[in-house]
């Protein structure tokens, strides 16, 4: 089940909202249990057969999480985190990457039979949820939980549970045993939604079927200018698509008292590949940062031995993303460009215009989601030398068709790119406090709504009308 | 009508340098303003640095454009004549990216010209090395 789904937005959701705030806010464990058991059914909508994995990775990252306190021994302690460490990955290598790994050796020489697993929805992520609890507790810096619904509910809660964010245990421990929900927090919270679900209906989908009609095409055939516009038409896709799923699950998670930490910064605003990764899936890239990087030395270590932390970093990032080489290919990419930011023209790069910076960072980012967007590596390549200029002539008509007939959903995506919004909000805000303006005061209170309210009108006729189009991420 | 957008294409840099330097040189940038403005840390220094350093750009940019667009004309025909149909796409893509790092090329040479004419005190120069670290 998706969030932008008919089932989900008038049956699932009502049905949950209406179990849930039925139960007064004292019965705390209660309100927890109807959430505990409406994030398993919506688990289970996505592969019942898999429920029981989440269920395993549950009770392994519970069972180590106690052995894994302070009231055991080192060895116990480590032993623990250890194990948890071990079956997670391994349960995770053999659902994702048995398969990737079974051609590897087949293709030097030997007969490995490959198997054929179904990826588990969200395997990836709720995995490295129940890692960052263990590991947490292992390092004394989160408490251990002792009842197992808690552990269940924070590894399984449904807004987050599929595409992300990864939330910490530490971010969310406190508001599973006591949170408050206001009115005012579920407003905040249906607003985001409704502005999650436009982003993904109105701009993602259209994108969408720009870049499909690029990446389906054959690279050999494509004029400079289609391949650009089909590369541009997945960097917006891809954006629009999984800041939406981050805002659906913030915006959900509000409304039922949890807070949890933004995912996106507007990333197609930075300067550098470094800052880009600041601004991007952030929740991600703080986890490797925590459980890999640092661990490994970090900064605080010799010029090679950081280059091989890095190294180690962007290669686990991109295997995270999917077993193929492409994956691997597009986190090396960037393995390069921090390695090369860091040492060589980082400091050349900030001394340039901030327009080259933006474009240098941009440009970066393109080229990198032709990696993932391909279909395998020799793909990947020959759509960027079509894009530059070793396919079929500069400019057709199909490029000039998209950019035509998609016109506002570009003008669209380029102003929900950069930070209007937040500009938008400043300015308000200061002609509220400093001019006293009322009309800057009722804007700042209602426009978020009626804006809401418009998206949603827009956002359900797309619903009604529009094909199933998941999640991007929902394949990691 | 392919050529065609091909030879824009390879022109475009070059004729954005000169109409950027022509534009410096009609409206002289007020003093650290200015969208266009040839706008370094060094240029900021005084209103002394910034004109000339705003000059100097303009005047560089331009000669640079008109230099970049001839030999983009010669270089576009050439591989048409030389390489055949099949290679003006990737050649023109290929010098459109050449041309936009000239340009990039010249921003740094015009700051690195101001750094020598209005050489930096030595104290200025420790200031500069520590913020660049």
């Amino acid at each position: 089940m998706v969030f932008s789904s008919i089932s989900f937005l008038t049956f699932f959701l009502p049905c949950l909202l209406a179990c849930y705030f039925l139960i007064p806010s004292r019965f705390r464990s209660a309100r927890n249990g109807v959430l505990l058991i409406f994030s398993l059914i919506f688990y289970a909508c996505g592969g019942p057969k898999f429920l029981l994995l989440m269920l395993l990775s549950i009770a392994v990252n519970y069972v180590c999480g106690l052995f894994a306190s302070s009231s055991y021994g080192r060895n116990v302690r480590r032993t623990a985190m250890w194990a948890s460490v071990v079956i997670g990955i391994g349960l995770l290598g053999y659902f994702k990457y048995a398969g990737f790994f079974a051609e590897i050796v087949n293709s030097l020489g030997m007969a490995v039979p490959v198997p054929e697993i179904a990826l588990p929805v969200g395997i990836s992520f709720y995995t490295f949820q129940g890692l960052s609890y263990v590991i947490d507790v292992y390092r004394n810096d989160a408490d251990v939980q002792k009842n197992p619904f808690k552990i269940a509910l924070y590894i399984s809660l449904f807004p987050q549970l599929v595409a992300g964010p990864i939330v910490r245990y530490t971010t969310v421990a406190e508001e599973i045993s006591s949170r408050r929900e206001s009115l005012s927090e579920i407003s905040d919270g249906i607003v985001r939604f409704i502005f999650g679900l436009a982003k993904k209906m109105i701009l993602a989908n259209s994108m969408g079927e720009v870049a499909d009609a690029a990446f389906s095409q054959n690279a050999d055939e494509m004029s400079v200018a289609f391949a650009w516009v089909g590369a541009l038409a997945y960097t917006a896709q891809i954006y629009f698509d999984f800041s939406a799923y981050s805002d659906m699950a913030i915006g959900l998670g509000k409304i039922f008292g949890f807070h949890f930490l933004e995912n996106f910064d507007y990333p197609y605003i930075s300067k550098s590949v470094t800052e880009f990764w600041r601004r991007w899936h952030i929740s991600l890239s703080t986890w490797f940062r925590d459980y890999i990087y640092i661990p490994l030395g970090g900064s605080y270590c010799s010029g090679k031995r950081q280059i091989f932390n890095m190294f180690v970093v962007w290669a686990c990032t991109g295997m995270w993303h999917g077993a193929a080489w492409n994956f691997i290919f597009w986190g090396l990419w960037f393995f390069v460009l921090l390695v090369g930011e860091k040492y060589l023209w980082g400091n050349g790069l900030s001394r340039t215009p901030a327009p080259v910076q933006h474009i240098y960072a941009l440009l970066a980012a393109v080229i990198s989601w032709v990696f993932f967007r391909a279909s395998d590596l020799p793909h990947a390549f020959s759509y960027l030398a079509a894009m530059f200029g070793f396919g079929d002539g500069l400019w057709d008509g199909q490029a000039v068709y998209y950019l035509l007939e998609y016109a506002p959903e570009w003008i669209l995506c380029i102003a929900a790119s950069m930070p209007l919004k937040v500009l938008l909000q400043k300015k308000l805000e200061n002609a509220r406090d400093k001019k006293g303006s009322g009309t800057a005061a009722a804007l700042l209170i209602w426009w978020p709504k009626l804006a809401a309210l418009f998206l949603l009108i827009i956002s359900y006729t797309e619903l009604v009308t529009g094909s199933f189009n998941p999640f991007i991420y929902f394949r990691f | 009508m392919t050529t065609i957008t091909g030879l824009l294409l390879t022109l475009a840099v070059p004729l954005a340098g000169v109409i950027w330097g022509r534009y410096l040189r009609v409206n002289p940038p007020a003093f650290r303003s200015g969208r266009f403005s040839f706008c370094t840390k060094r240029a900021k220094k005084d209103e002394e640095v910034w004109a000339f350093s705003n000059h100097l750009f303009s005047h560089m940019i331009m000669i640079s454009g008109v230099n970049m667009g001839v030999a983009a004309v010669i270089f576009y025909f050439g591989t048409l004549f030389i390489a055949g149909d099949d290679k003006w796409a990737a050649a023109s893509v290929a010098l459109f990216i050449v041309q936009a790092l000239c340009i990039l090329i010249v921003y740094r040479i015009t700051d690195f010209m101001v750094k020598k004419i209005y050489r930096p005190s030595e104290t200025e120069e420790k200031e500069e090395k520590k913020t660049a670290g």
